[in-house]
């Protein structure tokens, strides 16, 4: 037998190792069993609320969830239609004339990383003519990764109901009963024997003020209960007990003003934050807010702001990044995703962003070298393989392209299998193969049969072979699906025009000169139909 | 309703050298003409440049709480009820658009689609001014319910004051030639005050509510009323002024310095000498104008007319084409009528020469050396003040016709006998005054026996003291003195060597009895005359230990005195302590009430977006439903929307939100902003006890206090003086 005497830690202190080491349901357990033994124990009471609320923890910052509600009735935006650059709602066109047919290959590139709760995503699209960015189904310019936020309002409200959801694409109805309903019921099912802490019950006015337990208790109300209502109060009345002093306190008064949608409130806390100390959440966290209210311009600054007391700082640089990004000022942004590079030399979220803009610019070897940096430094998923494979079919290395492939194929997962799919079938129309191309294209409608891309690839090989009819319903399917897309509008109004529908044919031109304002073969479709007009 | 064209009365005061003769050879002339489209919101027009490098346009706050850029086919929505705006230069090379609600002040850059900052005016905003006060930065000066808030371009407070009255208008203007600039406020309490910095400068007493205030030339503002009087002041003193029947919609300066604009409600503009108010030219629109502007068109000034239905006019100043008024037609025609008058006068002259004893004796002439006595008595039983109008030789008054400003219903009273054998040659009028202020009362006394048909004018004027109903106490009526509970003590100042000089000036009191006032030692009772015949007033002066006490219960009054008192003597600083229990209660009790409101405020505030997040989703849940023709389903969503509030049973849509914020959130919000404007009044009250620098900071040390939540030394300061501390 071994003599060494084997030290065990028990009791509370146990718990704190087992929390330190963040093996949280076991400290947790532990709590639960001191609990019982002295229900009055603060001190294991505070332990086991962290516990909870670290498992449920989001990155708050990058909860940029916006459900339908909030988009499209949301009464805080000053200006609907603002001059265009200064409003996410009106980005930049720098889109040029392409001419649709020709532009087919998608593919979409996700990047999961599991870092607490923050879903950051990354996506690439690659089109036969590369020197434009295609939209997403939103109509936003691509980006290099895919950011729940990209959710921004177009259309009318109608348009976005009528917009097929599904389960992959659904957006959220409201962000209070979205994502984090869910993760608040996920939470209490763990619990067996019911919520914790009764909230109903709870003196929160004794609680909130005591320093001790007020944190641990706002934190457990905010991330694992989601209950808004009473994280204000709790939080309001630390603030208050605290001599609204504190920075962090304000901090979390912004974040449920956020939740609940009352940005001014939430701005005006963080700016009085801000005044007591200059944190870098704060900044953030100010810039969110006004990128809530459509107020880019506002964001950058407070980000220039955040600069200036933190230089180099890759919070602020990828914030400036993505807001630049998104009223499409391309090159702003690359060049900001390149500081970030320089400062972070491992942050994926710019070197996705700076691979796929030097896809779109041409340079698809040296993409390719930033993708094989993501895959070096320990990233791996279909997506991944995808763009990799797709920048080396570009770059004329086509053995190691066809190779990339097959692995993106084998590892693909079920959300993303549509997309994959749809990127083999453009390898394939590369190829020549049409038949394999059709055939991927079928796969990847039944992976995601709202797959719009699909469904005009597959219409424009269906009109090729002379099947008009069935490659009108296609595009008619793909309009449907997504009416802001151009491709699918374009075609469709093509076939109008060539079959003699005019009306229908200008309808759906005008629809997609809403999308690319400059483009010249619309216009002249659309100034050959005017003098049909006009001679009736 | 054009009044305006005949001016009915027209006073000129203080005839300043002429200015240098402006070309008034010049007129209106139409220049544009469109429409909004909108109704428009009175009051909230402005012009603006909204982008670097850009022409100014137009601006304005539709019916429906959304501001309108003209030329643009969006329009701004702003959340909370707008109440007016301003163009502030904040921006680079351009201007932002400063926003007032009842709530806050927001600053959005329209250029660059941003909120430059939004702050927190718990009373709401009622005007703007943009400019330089004093020594401070240019800042936008925000006028509230009994504050003036002042933010510079990066938001921060740099200004805040209390007054005595809501702010419903405001321009800043050189009002004493120093070369500075003062604030000058209007109020609805018929004052126009000008602050100093942060200090009141002087209080100027109108006969009406204050409608609009503008700076129109170098050390001159001019100011319209709500009874249709407009007028200018030029350094201290009132030029001029003109009254008529319709009512000015805005004022502003034209141009060159010395030429105004006087836009009516009813469409007229008129074109004005700053100088004389005479009129250069006039147009008119035939809309009801909602306010009017300035724009710049190229290098012109266009005065910018907008009607309520969003009609836009522009005027342009252009050389008269026809109809110039000849100067030297006119200067005869003006000479001829001076020779008429003189020839009547000589005439009536000759005639009385010709007239024979006879008829002079049957024209019940009176006495040549007949004198009108005019003055003030006052009756002790009934404590009523009154005015004697006394006639010697017993010649019986037939009319008195009294003229002061504000003073009774219209601006004049009249005195007729009910019956001509009625009349005496002694009559009391009573004066029943409200107000505290000095007032001149023009008296016009008709003269003449009963048989006589032909009246005698007497003409007379005196000065009303400003406190005229406070008359000292007599022994036998004592049973009317009531010691007030509130009093002040401050120190007697060197200055202050002859009290019964101010006494005498300020008070209704017999001028025998003035000496006794500059005893070193005395107290000194005063007795209140109607209307507020309860309030007694007492002084107690001990040179010996250099204190003056005033004992007197309500605290306006008091700190009249004090003002009038500084003035007199010309105090510069005057500290004291101030002894109110019922004020100083009440200030405590609204501090105390106002934390757990602000508190439940927000709560509720929360709440209710919880719920508007409940609602929000249902609408779209309804609209899915609707989509996919699930009728069922959507009938469901819409029972649960009217569930939600009773208002969504007409209709499921926006407005709901609307109507809900209204209902849970008004009682509380009104009670708390009726709680900011009495405290801020008490503050105001407290700071007029003190003169100059102490009575200032009162007002930043309760400010301060304030907002750093420190209940307890408020009242302090109000009591014994910031000093304290």
């Amino acid at each position: 037998m071994n003599d060494d005497p084997v030290i065990e830690f028990s009791g509370f202190l146990k718990a704190c190792r087992l929390f330190r080491e963040n093996r949280l349901s076991e400290a947790e357990a532990v709590c639960t069993n001191l609990l019982r033994k002295n229900p009055l124990d603060q001190a294991t009471w505070a332990l086991k609320l962290q516990c909870l609320s670290d498992s449920t923890y989001i990155d708050e910052l990058e909860n940029e969830d916006m459900g339908l509600a909030e988009t499209f009735l949301d009464q805080n935006v000053i200006a609907k239609s603002a001059r265009p650059g200064t409003s996410f709602a009106r980005p930049k066109t720098t889109a040029k004339g392409v001419n649709p047919i020709l532009r087919f290959i998608i593919a979409i590139i996700i990047f999961s990383m599991s870092y607490g709760n923050v879903y950051r995503f990354g996506t690439l699209i690659s089109t036969y003519n590369m020197f434009s960015r295609p939209t997403t189904n939103a109509g936003r310019p691509l980006s290099g990764v895919v950011r729940p936020q990209s959710s921004f309002k177009s259309g009318s409200m109608d348009q976005a109901v009528r917009t097929a959801r599904t389960a992959k694409t659904a957006r959220a109805v409201s962000s209070t009963s979205a994502r984090n309903m869910r993760l608040g019921t996920a939470s209490m099912a763990a619990g067996a024997d019911g919520e914790f802490v009764n909230l109903a019950r709870l003196n929160i006015e004794k609680y909130a003020a005591d320093p001790q337990v007020n944190r641990q208790l706002f934190e457990y109300v905010f991330y694992y209960v989601n209950d808004m209502r009473v994280a204000h109060q709790i939080a309001g009345a630390a603030s208050k007990s605290a001599g609204f002093e504190d920075y962090y306190w304000k901090n979390q008064l912004a974040k449920c003003y956020l939740r609940l949608g009352m940005i001014p409130d939430a701005t005006k806390q963080l700016q009085s934050s801000l005044e007591q100390r200059k944190l870098i959440e704060t900044f953030a966290f100010l810039a969110k807010t006004y990128n809530r209210v459509d107020q880019p311009m506002a964001a950058l600054k407070t980000y220039m702001a955040g600069l200036d007391v933190f230089p180099e700082d890759v919070t602020m640089l990828t914030g400036m990044a993505r807001v630049q990004e998104a009223l499409g000022e391309f090159d702003v942004s690359v060049a900001l995703y390149n500081r970030v590079l320089d400062a972070q030399a491992n942050n994926i979220e710019a070197i996705a962003c700076v691979a796929t803009t030097y896809y779109y610019g041409g340079k698809p070897e040296i993409a390719l070298r930033y993708y094989r940096r993501i895959l070096q430094m320990g990233c791996s998923s279909a997506e991944l393989f995808m763009n990799i494979g797709l920048c080396c079919l570009a770059a004329q290395q086509f053995d190691f392209a066809l190779s990339s492939i097959m692995r993106a194929q084998s590892t693909l997962t079920d959300d993303v299998a549509a997309d994959i799919w749809f990127n083999i079938g453009q390898v394939m129309l590369e190829v020549g193969d049409l038949p394999a191309a059709s055939r991927s294209y079928r796969i990847a409608l039944t992976h995601d049969p709202d797959h719009s891309e699909s469904l005009v690839n597959l219409g424009i090989l269906r009109y090729r072979d002379g099947n008009i009819d069935e490659a009108r319903s296609l595009y008619a399917a793909a309009v449907a699906k997504n009416p802001l897309m151009f491709e699918g509008n374009y075609n469709l109004g093509l076939v109008c025009f060539t079959q003699g529908k005019y009306h229908d044919c200008r309808r759906l031109m005008e629809r997609a000169l809403e999308v690319f304002p400059d483009h010249e073969h619309c216009k002249k479709i659309l100034s050959s139909i005017k003098p049909l007009y006009e001679s009736i | 309703m054009d009044g305006d064209q005949t001016p009915e009365e027209q006073i000129e005061i203080g005839d300043q050298e002429q200015n240098p003769q402006l070309d008034d050879n010049v007129e209106l002339t139409i220049a544009f003409k469109f429409s909004l489209d909108q109704r428009v919101m009175e009051g909230c027009i402005i012009s603006a440049v909204l982008e670097p490098r850009g022409q100014s346009t137009i601006v304005a706050v539709s019916v429906t709480n959304k501001i309108i850029i003209k030329d643009t086919e969006a329009s701004l929505n702003i959340t909370e009820t707008i109440r007016c705006i301003a163009a502030a230069p904040f921006g680079e090379g351009y201007d932002c658009i400063i926003i007032g609600t009842d709530a806050s002040v927001i600053c959005y850059d329209v250029h660059n689609n941003l909120t430059v900052f939004r702050n927190d005016v718990p009373d709401g905003v009622n005007c703007f001014a943009y400019g330089k006060l004093g020594d401070n930065e240019e800042a936008i000066y925000c006028g509230g319910n009994c504050c003036i808030w002042g933010f510079d371009r990066y938001g921060a407070n740099t200004y805040w004051t209390v007054t005595g009255d809501q702010v419903t208008t405001m321009c800043l203007s050189d009002y004493d030639g120093d070369g500075e600039t003062e604030l000058v406020i209007g109020s609805p309490d018929f004052e126009i005050r000008v602050f100093k910095n942060d200090l009141m400068r002087a209080e100027l007493m109108e006969t009406d509510e204050i409608t609009s205030l503008s700076h129109v030339a170098a050390g001159c503002f001019a100011y319209s009323l709500n009874n249709g009087t407009i007028g200018t002041y030029v350094l201290k003193e009132r030029q001029w002024r003109i009254k008529s029947k319709s009512n000015v919609s805005k004022i502003f300066n034209f141009e060159e310095e010395g030429l105004m604009v006087v836009v009516w409600k009813q469409g007229k503009v008129d074109l004005r000498f700053a100088h004389n108010g005479e009129v250069l030219s006039r147009h008119s629109v035939s809309n009801i104008v909602a306010s009017a502007t300035l724009m710049k068109r190229g290098d012109e000034d266009m005065v910018t007319v907008v009607g309520l239905d969003g009609k836009i006019t522009g005027f342009q100043i252009q050389k008269a084409t026809h109809g110039a008024i000849d100067k030297t037609q006119q200067l005869i025609r003006e000479f001829g009528q001076k020779k008429h008058n003189l020839m009547m006068e000589l005439s009536n002259y000759e005639q009385e020469e010709q007239l024979t004893e006879q008829e002079r004796a049957g024209d019940f002439r009176i006495p040549a050396d007949t004198d009108v006595a005019v003055l003030f008595v006052v009756n002790c039983e009934s404590q009523l003040l009154s005015l004697r109008v006394e006639a010697s030789h017993d010649i019986p008054i037939r009319g008195v016709l009294i003229f002061a400003e504000g003073l009774f219903d219209g601006e004049s009273y009249i005195w007729i006998p009910p019956n001509e054998h009625q009349s005496r040659s002694t009559i009391d009028i009573p004066l029943v005054i409200d107000k505290d202020s000095t007032n001149d009362l023009h008296t016009k006394v008709f003269l003449g026996h009963v048989d006589s048909n032909k009246l005698m004018v007497m003409e007379n004027t005196r000065i009303l003291p400003r406190f005229c109903r406070f008359t000292l106490l007599k022994d036998e009526y004592a049973k009317f003195f009531f010691m007030p509970t509130g009093y002040i003590k401050f120190e007697i100042n060197t200055k202050a060597a002859k009290l019964s000089d101010w006494v005498q000036e300020s008070f209704t009191i017999d001028s025998s009895l003035v000496e006794m006032f500059d005893d070193a030692e005395g107290e000194f009772k005063f007795m209140g005359l109607r209307p507020k015949h309860d309030q007694s007033l007492m002084f107690k002066i001990s040179h010996a230990q250099k204190t003056f006490e005033i004992y007197h219960d309500s605290i306006e009054t008091m700190g009249a005195i004090v003002q009038s008192y500084a003035s007199f003597f010309q105090i510069q600083d005057m500290e004291c302590v101030a002894h109110f229990p019922d004020v100083f209660k009440e200030a405590t009790e609204i501090l105390e009430e106002l934390e757990p409101m602000t508190e439940v405020r927000d709560r509720l505030t929360a709440e209710l977006q919880e719920r508007q997040t409940a609602v929000r989703e249902v609408i779209i849940r309804a609209e899915d439903a609707i989509a996919i023709d699930n009728i069922p389903d959507a009938r469901k969503c819409y029972i649960r929307l009217k569930a939600n509030d009773a208002a969504a049973r007409q209709a499921a849509n926006l407005r709901i939100f609307q109507k809900y914020s209204e209902i849970f959130r008004w009682n509380n919000q009104d009670r708390c902003v009726k709680s900011l404007r009495r405290l801020n009044k008490i503050i105001e009250n407290c700071a007029r006890l003190r003169v100059g620098e102490p009575g200032r900071q009162i007002v930043s040390s309760c400010r301060s206090a304030i907002s750093e939540d420190n209940k307890q030394i408020i009242t302090k300061v109000l009591q014994y003086g910031a000093s304290s501390q």
